[in-house]
Protein backbone atom coordinates (compact mmCIF):
# COMPACT_ATOMS: atom_id res chain seq x y z
CA UNK A 1 0.00 0.00 0.00
CA UNK A 2 1.15 3.29 -0.38
CA UNK A 3 1.44 5.41 2.10
CA UNK A 4 0.93 8.86 1.38
CA UNK A 5 3.03 10.96 3.32
CA UNK A 6 5.85 9.40 0.89
CA UNK A 7 3.49 10.95 -1.93
CA UNK A 8 2.63 14.34 -1.15
CA UNK A 9 5.98 16.58 -1.48
CA UNK A 10 7.56 18.40 2.11
CA UNK A 11 4.63 18.58 4.45
CA UNK A 12 3.79 22.63 4.61
CA UNK A 13 1.00 23.93 5.93
CA UNK A 14 0.92 26.60 3.59
CA UNK A 15 2.27 27.79 0.47
CA UNK A 16 6.18 29.41 0.24
CA UNK A 17 3.95 32.33 -1.11
CA UNK A 18 5.54 35.29 -3.73
CA UNK A 19 4.05 38.22 -1.58
CA UNK A 20 1.66 40.85 -3.15
CA UNK A 21 0.64 40.32 -6.66
CA UNK A 22 -0.38 43.62 -6.94
CA UNK A 23 3.23 44.73 -6.21
CA UNK A 24 4.38 42.49 -8.77
CA UNK A 25 1.74 43.52 -11.35
CA UNK A 26 3.54 46.63 -11.05
CA UNK A 27 6.33 45.90 -11.38
CA UNK A 28 8.66 46.85 -14.81
CA UNK A 29 9.52 43.61 -16.09
CA UNK A 30 7.10 42.90 -18.34
CA UNK A 31 7.08 39.26 -18.14
CA UNK A 32 6.66 39.65 -13.95
CA UNK A 33 3.86 42.17 -14.94
CA UNK A 34 1.80 39.90 -17.29
CA UNK A 35 2.14 36.70 -15.18
CA UNK A 36 0.72 38.58 -12.04
CA UNK A 37 -1.55 40.39 -14.41
CA UNK A 38 -2.92 36.95 -15.26
CA UNK A 39 -3.00 35.27 -12.28
CA UNK A 40 -5.63 37.78 -11.05
CA UNK A 41 -7.58 37.86 -14.18
CA UNK A 42 -8.22 34.26 -13.97
CA UNK A 43 -9.18 34.35 -10.20
CA UNK A 44 -11.46 37.58 -11.11
CA UNK A 45 -12.96 37.60 -13.79
CA UNK A 46 -16.22 35.15 -14.02
CA UNK A 47 -16.88 36.79 -10.32
CA UNK A 48 -16.79 40.34 -11.94
CA UNK A 49 -18.67 39.16 -15.24
CA UNK A 50 -21.45 38.01 -12.98
CA UNK A 51 -21.46 40.06 -10.80
CA UNK A 52 -22.14 42.94 -13.65
CA UNK A 53 -24.96 40.75 -14.78
CA UNK A 54 -26.32 40.32 -11.08
CA UNK A 55 -25.58 44.20 -9.21
CA UNK A 56 -26.30 45.89 -12.84
CA UNK A 57 -28.76 43.62 -14.16
CA UNK A 58 -26.77 44.41 -17.65
CA UNK A 59 -27.40 41.93 -20.51
CA UNK A 60 -24.47 39.23 -21.72
CA UNK A 61 -23.46 41.61 -24.32
CA UNK A 62 -23.22 44.52 -22.23
CA UNK A 63 -21.56 42.64 -19.22
CA UNK A 64 -18.95 41.58 -21.37
CA UNK A 65 -17.91 44.52 -22.91
CA UNK A 66 -17.80 46.07 -19.29
CA UNK A 67 -16.00 43.11 -17.78
CA UNK A 68 -13.35 43.82 -20.91
CA UNK A 69 -13.42 47.20 -20.07
CA UNK A 70 -12.85 46.55 -16.14
CA UNK A 71 -9.79 44.49 -17.24
CA UNK A 72 -8.18 46.51 -19.75
CA UNK A 73 -7.85 49.37 -17.05
CA UNK A 74 -6.58 47.14 -14.56
CA UNK A 75 -4.17 46.13 -17.53
CA UNK A 76 -3.36 49.49 -18.97
CA UNK A 77 -3.77 52.26 -16.33
CA UNK A 78 -2.72 53.07 -12.83
CA UNK A 79 -5.82 51.38 -11.69
CA UNK A 80 -3.89 49.59 -8.98
CA UNK A 81 -2.14 52.25 -7.76
CA UNK A 82 -5.12 53.43 -6.18
CA UNK A 83 -4.86 50.36 -4.02
CA UNK A 84 -4.61 50.23 -0.34
CA UNK A 85 -4.39 47.27 0.86
CA UNK A 86 -4.69 49.12 4.54
CA UNK A 87 -8.15 50.09 3.41
CA UNK A 88 -9.85 47.37 1.78
CA UNK A 89 -9.22 43.55 0.51
CA UNK A 90 -8.44 43.37 -3.02
CA UNK A 91 -11.98 42.05 -3.35
CA UNK A 92 -13.63 44.64 -2.16
CA UNK A 93 -11.25 47.21 -4.01
CA UNK A 94 -12.17 45.32 -7.58
CA UNK A 95 -16.27 45.33 -6.49
CA UNK A 96 -15.86 49.06 -5.96
CA UNK A 97 -13.96 49.51 -9.03
CA UNK A 98 -16.41 47.63 -11.02
CA UNK A 99 -19.24 49.51 -10.03
CA UNK A 100 -17.51 53.10 -10.79
CA UNK A 101 -17.09 51.51 -14.45
CA UNK A 102 -20.18 50.22 -14.62
CA UNK A 103 -21.95 53.40 -13.19
CA UNK A 104 -19.66 55.99 -14.74
CA UNK A 105 -19.87 55.56 -18.46
CA UNK A 106 -22.36 54.71 -21.07
CA UNK A 107 -21.95 51.84 -23.93
CA UNK A 108 -20.83 54.09 -26.27
CA UNK A 109 -18.17 55.91 -24.70
CA UNK A 110 -16.75 52.48 -23.51
CA UNK A 111 -16.68 51.75 -26.70
CA UNK A 112 -14.88 55.06 -28.30
CA UNK A 113 -12.19 54.77 -25.64
CA UNK A 114 -11.24 51.14 -25.84
CA UNK A 115 -10.72 51.74 -29.46
CA UNK A 116 -8.45 49.54 -31.90
CA UNK A 117 -5.28 49.49 -29.31
CA UNK A 118 -7.31 48.51 -26.33
CA UNK A 119 -6.16 45.06 -24.57
CA UNK A 120 -9.06 42.13 -25.85
CA UNK A 121 -9.13 38.96 -23.02
CA UNK A 122 -10.02 35.97 -24.51
CA UNK A 123 -12.30 34.61 -21.67
CA UNK A 124 -14.92 32.04 -21.88
CA UNK A 125 -18.31 34.26 -20.88
CA UNK A 126 -19.91 31.55 -22.72
CA UNK A 127 -18.94 29.01 -19.87
CA UNK A 128 -19.46 32.21 -16.84
CA UNK A 129 -23.12 32.16 -18.95
CA UNK A 130 -23.85 28.75 -18.03
CA UNK A 131 -22.46 29.08 -15.19
CA UNK A 132 -24.75 31.66 -14.17
CA UNK A 133 -27.56 29.70 -15.38
CA UNK A 134 -27.10 27.18 -13.03
CA UNK A 135 -26.75 29.08 -9.77
CA UNK A 136 -29.57 32.14 -11.06
CA UNK A 137 -29.16 35.62 -10.49
CA UNK A 138 -30.07 36.91 -7.39
CA UNK A 139 -34.00 38.03 -7.14
CA UNK A 140 -34.81 41.56 -6.20
CA UNK A 141 -35.34 41.70 -2.23
CA UNK A 142 -32.80 38.43 -2.17
CA UNK A 143 -31.24 38.62 1.43
CA UNK A 144 -28.52 37.26 -0.01
CA UNK A 145 -26.27 41.19 -0.54
CA UNK A 146 -24.01 41.80 -3.64
CA UNK A 147 -21.26 41.85 -1.85
CA UNK A 148 -21.57 38.07 -0.55
CA UNK A 149 -22.91 37.00 -4.46
CA UNK A 150 -19.17 38.62 -5.39
CA UNK A 151 -17.49 36.67 -2.39
CA UNK A 152 -19.27 33.23 -3.01
CA UNK A 153 -18.25 33.79 -7.08
CA UNK A 154 -15.18 34.65 -6.31
CA UNK A 155 -14.69 31.06 -4.16
CA UNK A 156 -16.05 29.09 -7.05
CA UNK A 157 -13.62 30.84 -9.08
CA UNK A 158 -10.98 30.29 -6.92
CA UNK A 159 -11.69 26.60 -6.35
CA UNK A 160 -12.82 25.80 -9.79
CA UNK A 161 -9.12 27.01 -10.73
CA UNK A 162 -7.72 25.03 -8.03
CA UNK A 163 -9.01 21.88 -9.13
CA UNK A 164 -8.02 22.20 -12.85
CA UNK A 165 -4.66 22.43 -11.26
CA UNK A 166 -4.91 19.36 -9.25
CA UNK A 167 -6.55 17.57 -12.48
CA UNK A 168 -3.29 18.38 -14.20
CA UNK A 169 -1.17 17.37 -11.69
CA UNK A 170 -2.42 14.18 -10.92
CA UNK A 171 -2.45 13.57 -14.84
CA UNK A 172 0.70 14.39 -15.15
CA UNK A 173 2.08 12.47 -11.74
CA UNK A 174 0.00 9.04 -12.79
CA UNK A 175 -2.66 9.49 -10.16
CA UNK A 176 -5.63 9.52 -11.58
CA UNK A 177 -7.03 7.47 -9.55
CA UNK A 178 -6.75 9.72 -6.27
CA UNK A 179 -8.38 12.59 -8.68
CA UNK A 180 -10.89 10.15 -9.01
CA UNK A 181 -11.41 9.88 -5.84
CA UNK A 182 -11.71 13.18 -5.17
CA UNK A 183 -13.53 14.12 -7.88
CA UNK A 184 -16.26 11.13 -6.74
CA UNK A 185 -16.12 11.80 -3.00
CA UNK A 186 -15.66 15.56 -2.90
CA UNK A 187 -17.04 17.44 -5.98
CA UNK A 188 -19.85 15.14 -6.89
CA UNK A 189 -23.29 16.13 -5.98
CA UNK A 190 -24.93 12.71 -5.61
CA UNK A 191 -28.22 11.92 -4.25
CA UNK A 192 -26.86 9.98 -2.32
CA UNK A 193 -23.49 10.49 0.00
CA UNK A 194 -20.89 7.46 -0.76
CA UNK A 195 -19.16 6.25 1.53
CA UNK A 196 -15.14 5.03 1.71
CA UNK A 197 -16.34 1.55 1.73
CA UNK A 198 -18.48 2.41 -1.10
CA UNK A 199 -15.84 4.27 -3.05
CA UNK A 200 -13.41 1.46 -2.14
CA UNK A 201 -15.83 -1.63 -3.53
CA UNK A 202 -16.67 0.47 -6.84
CA UNK A 203 -12.66 1.45 -7.14
CA UNK A 204 -11.19 -2.30 -6.13
CA UNK A 205 -9.83 -0.93 -3.42
CA UNK A 206 -9.04 -1.30 0.12
CA UNK A 207 -10.67 0.83 2.40
CA UNK A 208 -7.35 2.26 3.82
CA UNK A 209 -6.29 3.15 0.14
CA UNK A 210 -9.11 5.27 -0.32
CA UNK A 211 -8.51 6.64 2.54
CA UNK A 212 -4.58 7.68 1.90
CA UNK A 213 -5.09 8.27 -1.85
CA UNK A 214 -8.13 10.99 -0.67
CA UNK A 215 -6.06 12.00 1.70
CA UNK A 216 -3.38 13.10 -0.79
CA UNK A 217 -5.70 14.34 -3.30
CA UNK A 218 -7.36 16.83 -0.68
CA UNK A 219 -3.53 18.08 0.79
CA UNK A 220 -2.68 18.74 -2.71
CA UNK A 221 -5.95 20.55 -3.79
CA UNK A 222 -5.25 22.35 -0.16
CA UNK A 223 -1.78 23.26 -1.29
CA UNK A 224 -2.88 24.44 -4.58
CA UNK A 225 -5.81 26.53 -3.18
CA UNK A 226 -3.43 28.34 -0.88
CA UNK A 227 -1.05 28.95 -3.56
CA UNK A 228 -3.86 30.46 -5.83
CA UNK A 229 -5.24 32.51 -2.83
CA UNK A 230 -1.83 34.55 -2.29
CA UNK A 231 -2.03 34.95 -6.11
CA UNK A 232 -5.48 36.77 -5.53
CA UNK A 233 -4.27 38.74 -2.70
CA UNK A 234 -2.56 41.51 -1.79
CA UNK A 235 -0.46 41.13 0.92
CA UNK A 236 0.41 38.46 3.69
CA UNK A 237 -2.03 39.74 6.00
CA UNK A 238 -5.08 39.34 4.05
CA UNK A 239 -3.87 36.11 2.82
CA UNK A 240 -4.34 35.04 6.14
CA UNK A 241 -7.26 36.80 6.41
CA UNK A 242 -8.65 35.10 3.81
CA UNK A 243 -7.52 31.63 4.53
CA UNK A 244 -8.72 31.93 7.22
CA UNK A 245 -12.31 33.17 5.80
CA UNK A 246 -11.83 30.14 3.35
CA UNK A 247 -10.75 27.47 5.63
CA UNK A 248 -11.40 28.37 9.15
CA UNK A 249 -7.82 28.04 9.58
CA UNK A 250 -4.99 30.22 10.43
CA UNK A 251 -1.93 29.55 8.08
CA UNK A 252 1.26 29.29 10.04
CA UNK B 1 -13.61 23.26 -16.42
CA UNK B 2 -16.23 21.54 -14.19
CA UNK B 3 -18.38 23.30 -12.61
CA UNK B 4 -18.66 23.13 -8.89
CA UNK B 5 -21.97 23.13 -7.52
CA UNK B 6 -22.52 25.67 -3.70
CA UNK B 7 -22.87 22.24 -2.12
CA UNK B 8 -19.26 21.45 -3.33
CA UNK B 9 -17.80 24.72 -2.61
CA UNK B 10 -18.84 23.92 1.28
CA UNK B 11 -17.22 20.67 0.95
CA UNK B 12 -13.75 21.96 -0.62
CA UNK B 13 -14.27 24.72 2.23
CA UNK B 14 -14.47 21.86 4.64
CA UNK B 15 -11.69 19.70 2.93
CA UNK B 16 -9.53 22.31 2.76
CA UNK B 17 -10.11 22.67 6.53
CA UNK B 18 -8.67 19.61 7.30
CA UNK B 19 -5.25 19.39 9.00
CA UNK B 20 -2.14 17.94 7.36
CA UNK B 21 -1.72 14.30 9.07
CA UNK B 22 1.52 13.79 7.22
CA UNK B 23 4.32 12.34 9.34
CA UNK B 24 1.97 11.28 11.51
CA UNK B 25 0.14 7.33 11.98
CA UNK B 26 -3.18 9.01 11.52
CA UNK B 27 -5.08 10.47 8.42
CA UNK B 28 -7.85 12.34 8.40
CA UNK B 29 -11.46 11.52 7.05
CA UNK B 30 -14.08 14.52 8.25
CA UNK B 31 -14.54 17.31 10.26
CA UNK B 32 -16.91 16.37 13.04
CA UNK B 33 -16.83 19.86 15.67
CA UNK B 34 -15.37 22.92 16.62
CA UNK B 35 -15.21 24.09 19.98
CA UNK B 36 -14.12 27.07 21.78
CA UNK B 37 -10.68 26.50 20.79
CA UNK B 38 -10.17 23.40 18.74
CA UNK B 39 -11.75 21.13 16.05
CA UNK B 40 -12.48 17.25 16.04
CA UNK B 41 -11.90 15.36 13.35
CA UNK B 42 -12.70 11.53 12.54
CA UNK B 43 -9.42 10.16 11.44
CA UNK B 44 -8.00 7.03 11.16
CA UNK B 45 -5.27 5.12 13.23
CA UNK B 46 -3.80 3.34 10.14
CA UNK B 47 -1.48 1.28 12.50
CA UNK B 48 -4.29 -0.39 14.39
CA UNK B 49 -6.62 0.70 11.65
CA UNK B 50 -9.00 1.93 13.82
CA UNK B 51 -10.97 5.07 13.65
CA UNK B 52 -10.35 7.92 16.77
CA UNK B 53 -11.30 11.33 17.07
CA UNK B 54 -8.36 13.73 16.54
CA UNK B 55 -8.76 16.84 18.44
CA UNK B 56 -6.35 20.48 17.71
CA UNK B 57 -6.44 23.64 17.73
CA UNK B 58 -8.10 25.89 15.17
CA UNK B 59 -7.20 29.14 16.27
CA UNK B 60 -3.93 31.04 16.27
CA UNK B 61 -1.85 30.51 19.40
CA UNK B 62 1.01 33.27 19.71
CA UNK B 63 1.87 33.12 23.06
CA UNK B 64 1.30 29.38 23.55
CA UNK B 65 -1.33 29.49 26.22
CA UNK B 66 -4.06 27.56 23.73
CA UNK B 67 -1.48 24.95 23.25
CA UNK B 68 -0.49 24.60 27.19
CA UNK B 69 -4.32 24.48 27.84
CA UNK B 70 -5.12 21.89 24.98
CA UNK B 71 -2.62 19.82 26.63
CA UNK B 72 -3.04 20.16 29.83
CA UNK B 73 -6.55 18.74 28.96
CA UNK B 74 -5.01 15.47 27.12
CA UNK B 75 -3.30 14.98 30.70
CA UNK B 76 -6.05 15.77 32.59
CA UNK B 77 -8.32 13.07 30.25
CA UNK B 78 -4.92 10.41 30.68
CA UNK B 79 -5.44 10.26 34.39
CA UNK B 80 -8.81 9.88 34.57
CA UNK B 81 -9.58 6.40 33.64
CA UNK B 82 -13.32 5.73 33.90
CA UNK B 83 -16.12 4.09 31.99
CA UNK B 84 -17.61 8.07 32.06
CA UNK B 85 -14.65 9.68 30.62
CA UNK B 86 -13.08 9.63 26.62
CA UNK B 87 -10.22 8.14 27.09
CA UNK B 88 -7.60 9.76 24.82
CA UNK B 89 -5.01 7.50 23.31
CA UNK B 90 -1.92 10.10 21.96
CA UNK B 91 -0.63 13.53 21.89
CA UNK B 92 1.48 14.96 18.82
CA UNK B 93 2.34 17.71 16.67
CA UNK B 94 0.89 18.34 13.09
CA UNK B 95 3.24 19.51 10.12
CA UNK B 96 2.45 22.67 10.99
CA UNK B 97 3.58 22.68 14.07
CA UNK B 98 -0.07 22.32 16.50
CA UNK B 99 -0.55 20.22 18.77
CA UNK B 100 -2.99 17.35 18.40
CA UNK B 101 -4.50 14.70 20.59
CA UNK B 102 -6.59 11.74 19.97
CA UNK B 103 -9.35 10.10 21.60
CA UNK B 104 -11.87 7.30 21.54
CA UNK B 105 -14.58 7.92 18.76
CA UNK B 106 -17.47 7.91 20.48
CA UNK B 107 -20.48 7.41 17.93
CA UNK B 108 -23.85 8.55 19.28
CA UNK B 109 -25.67 11.85 20.71
CA UNK B 110 -24.54 14.72 22.41
CA UNK B 111 -27.17 14.80 25.28
CA UNK B 112 -29.30 18.21 24.41
CA UNK B 113 -29.77 16.51 21.26
CA UNK B 114 -30.28 13.27 22.44
CA UNK B 115 -32.95 14.65 25.10
CA UNK B 116 -35.89 13.72 22.72
CA UNK B 117 -35.02 9.59 22.44
CA UNK B 118 -35.27 9.44 25.78
CA UNK B 119 -39.04 8.99 27.01
CA UNK B 120 -39.04 8.72 30.33
CA UNK B 121 -37.88 10.20 33.43
CA UNK B 122 -36.39 6.91 34.76
CA UNK B 123 -34.23 7.24 31.38
CA UNK B 124 -33.22 10.53 31.99
CA UNK B 125 -32.27 9.67 35.41
CA UNK B 126 -30.27 6.92 34.65
CA UNK B 127 -28.07 8.86 32.22
CA UNK B 128 -27.59 11.75 35.10
CA UNK B 129 -26.34 9.08 37.52
CA UNK B 130 -23.79 8.16 34.78
CA UNK B 131 -22.88 12.03 34.49
CA UNK B 132 -22.52 12.02 38.25
CA UNK B 133 -20.59 9.09 38.76
CA UNK B 134 -17.81 10.48 35.91
CA UNK B 135 -17.73 13.98 37.82
CA UNK B 136 -17.66 12.40 41.13
CA UNK B 137 -14.66 10.10 40.00
CA UNK B 138 -12.97 13.04 38.53
CA UNK B 139 -13.41 14.96 41.87
CA UNK B 140 -11.93 11.86 43.48
CA UNK B 141 -8.94 12.21 41.20
CA UNK B 142 -8.46 16.29 42.09
CA UNK B 143 -10.00 17.48 39.17
CA UNK B 144 -13.03 19.70 38.59
CA UNK B 145 -14.72 20.01 34.57
CA UNK B 146 -15.89 23.68 35.34
CA UNK B 147 -17.64 23.44 32.00
CA UNK B 148 -20.80 20.35 32.65
CA UNK B 149 -23.53 21.37 30.59
CA UNK B 150 -25.79 18.95 28.14
CA UNK B 151 -23.37 20.13 24.99
CA UNK B 152 -20.63 18.41 26.46
CA UNK B 153 -22.20 15.08 27.18
CA UNK B 154 -22.10 12.29 24.55
CA UNK B 155 -24.48 9.39 24.89
CA UNK B 156 -23.14 6.66 22.60
CA UNK B 157 -24.98 4.37 20.45
CA UNK B 158 -24.76 1.28 23.52
CA UNK B 159 -25.78 3.19 26.16
CA UNK B 160 -22.81 4.80 27.73
CA UNK B 161 -22.51 8.08 28.51
CA UNK B 162 -19.62 10.05 28.38
CA UNK B 163 -18.27 13.35 29.76
CA UNK B 164 -16.34 15.35 27.23
CA UNK B 165 -14.13 18.58 26.65
CA UNK B 166 -12.19 19.02 29.43
CA UNK B 167 -10.47 21.78 28.24
CA UNK B 168 -11.02 24.54 30.94
CA UNK B 169 -10.90 21.82 33.77
CA UNK B 170 -8.85 22.66 37.08
CA UNK B 171 -6.16 20.63 39.24
CA UNK B 172 -7.12 21.11 42.10
CA UNK B 173 -3.95 18.68 43.39
CA UNK B 174 -2.37 15.67 41.94
CA UNK B 175 -2.24 12.25 43.42
CA UNK B 176 1.40 13.33 43.97
CA UNK B 177 0.88 15.99 46.08
CA UNK B 178 2.37 18.40 43.64
CA UNK B 179 -0.84 20.43 43.58
CA UNK B 180 -1.38 22.04 40.16
CA UNK B 181 2.06 20.77 38.65
CA UNK B 182 0.19 19.40 35.66
CA UNK B 183 0.10 23.33 34.55
CA UNK B 184 3.41 23.63 34.44
CA UNK B 185 5.14 23.00 31.52
CA UNK B 186 2.99 20.55 29.31
CA UNK B 187 4.34 21.03 26.02
CA UNK B 188 7.89 19.29 27.27
CA UNK B 189 7.13 15.67 26.19
CA UNK B 190 5.47 16.47 22.66
CA UNK B 191 6.95 15.11 19.88
CA UNK B 192 7.41 16.92 16.93
CA UNK B 193 5.57 14.35 14.95
CA UNK B 194 3.05 12.30 16.03
CA UNK B 195 4.32 8.87 15.88
CA UNK B 196 2.41 7.00 16.16
CA UNK B 197 -14.16 12.45 17.51
CA UNK B 198 -16.51 11.80 18.96
CA UNK B 199 -19.22 11.71 16.05
CA UNK B 200 -20.19 14.95 17.36
CA UNK B 201 -16.88 16.69 18.09
CA UNK B 202 -17.58 18.12 21.44
CA UNK B 203 -18.63 21.64 20.00
CA UNK B 204 -18.67 23.88 22.91
CA UNK B 205 -19.50 27.08 21.16
CA UNK B 206 -20.86 28.53 23.92
CA UNK B 207 -17.84 28.23 26.38
CA UNK B 208 -16.09 31.38 27.42
CA UNK B 209 -12.48 30.52 27.54
CA UNK B 210 -9.73 32.48 29.02
CA UNK B 211 -5.71 31.44 28.55
CA UNK B 212 -4.44 29.12 30.93
CA UNK B 213 -3.27 29.04 33.42
CA UNK B 214 -6.63 30.92 34.74
CA UNK B 215 -6.24 34.26 36.27
CA UNK B 216 -8.26 35.87 38.74
CA UNK B 217 -11.17 37.78 37.33
CA UNK B 218 -11.08 35.34 34.20
CA UNK B 219 -14.58 34.05 33.62
CA UNK B 220 -15.04 30.78 31.88
CA UNK B 221 -17.38 27.95 30.92
CA UNK B 222 -21.29 28.17 30.44
CA UNK B 223 -23.81 30.96 31.48
CA UNK B 224 -26.83 29.02 32.79
CA UNK B 225 -24.67 25.96 33.76
CA UNK B 226 -21.81 28.30 36.01
CA UNK B 227 -22.28 28.67 39.77
CA UNK B 228 -22.02 32.27 40.75
CA UNK B 229 -18.63 31.71 41.89
CA UNK B 230 -17.67 31.14 38.62
CA UNK B 231 -19.68 33.80 37.06
CA UNK B 232 -17.86 36.58 39.27
CA UNK B 233 -14.69 34.76 37.99
CA UNK B 234 -13.45 34.01 41.45
CA UNK B 235 -11.22 31.44 39.62
CA UNK B 236 -8.93 30.56 42.83
CA UNK B 237 -12.21 29.96 45.03
CA UNK B 238 -13.71 27.42 42.61
CA UNK B 239 -13.70 23.60 43.50
CA UNK B 240 -16.23 20.60 43.06
CA UNK B 241 -18.99 22.72 44.29
CA UNK B 242 -18.97 24.29 40.72
CA UNK B 243 -19.33 21.21 38.91
CA UNK B 244 -22.23 20.07 41.56
CA UNK B 245 -23.90 23.46 40.61
CA UNK B 246 -23.35 22.54 36.83
CA UNK B 247 -25.01 18.91 37.56
CA UNK B 248 -28.25 20.64 39.38
CA UNK B 249 -28.34 22.53 36.08
CA UNK B 250 -28.00 20.00 33.74
CA UNK B 251 -31.08 17.79 35.83
CA UNK B 252 -33.44 20.82 35.22
CA UNK B 253 -32.48 19.95 31.73
CA UNK B 254 -33.39 16.76 31.60
CA UNK B 255 -36.47 16.41 33.91
CA UNK B 256 -38.41 20.18 32.03
CA UNK B 257 -36.28 19.88 28.77
CA UNK B 258 -35.46 23.60 29.77
CA UNK B 259 -32.20 25.11 29.80
CA UNK B 260 -31.36 27.24 32.61
CA UNK B 261 -32.26 30.92 31.96
CA UNK B 262 -35.13 29.55 29.58
CA UNK B 263 -32.33 28.23 26.75
CA UNK B 264 -33.51 24.99 24.82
Amino acid sequence: MMDDTAIGGPARGFPATRWSPIVRARSEDPEERARALESIIAAYWKPVYKYIRARWGKSNEDAKDLTQEFFARLIEKDFLEHYDPEKARLRTFFRTCVDGVVGNQDRAARRLKRGGDAPHLSLDFETAESELARVGLPAPGCTESMEEFFEKEWMRSLFSLAVESLRQECEARGKTVHLRLFERYDLDDGDVRQTYSDLAREFGLSTSEVTNYLAFARREFRRISLEKLCEATSSEEEFRREARSLFGVDPE
Amino acid sequence: MNWISDAAVARLRAVGSLPDLSGTKYRVLEGVGRGGMGAVYLAEDTTLGRRVALKTLDLPDPTGELTARMLREAQILARLEHPGIVPVHDVGRLADGRVFYTMKFVRGDRLDRHLGKMSSPADRLRIFQKICDAVAFAHAHGVVHRDLKPENVMVGTFGEVLVMDWGVAKVLRDPAGRGEAMSDSPQRNVPATGEAPREDGSASEHTVVAPAPTAHGAVLGTPGYMAPEQARGEVENLDARADVFALGAILRFLLTGQAPGGRL
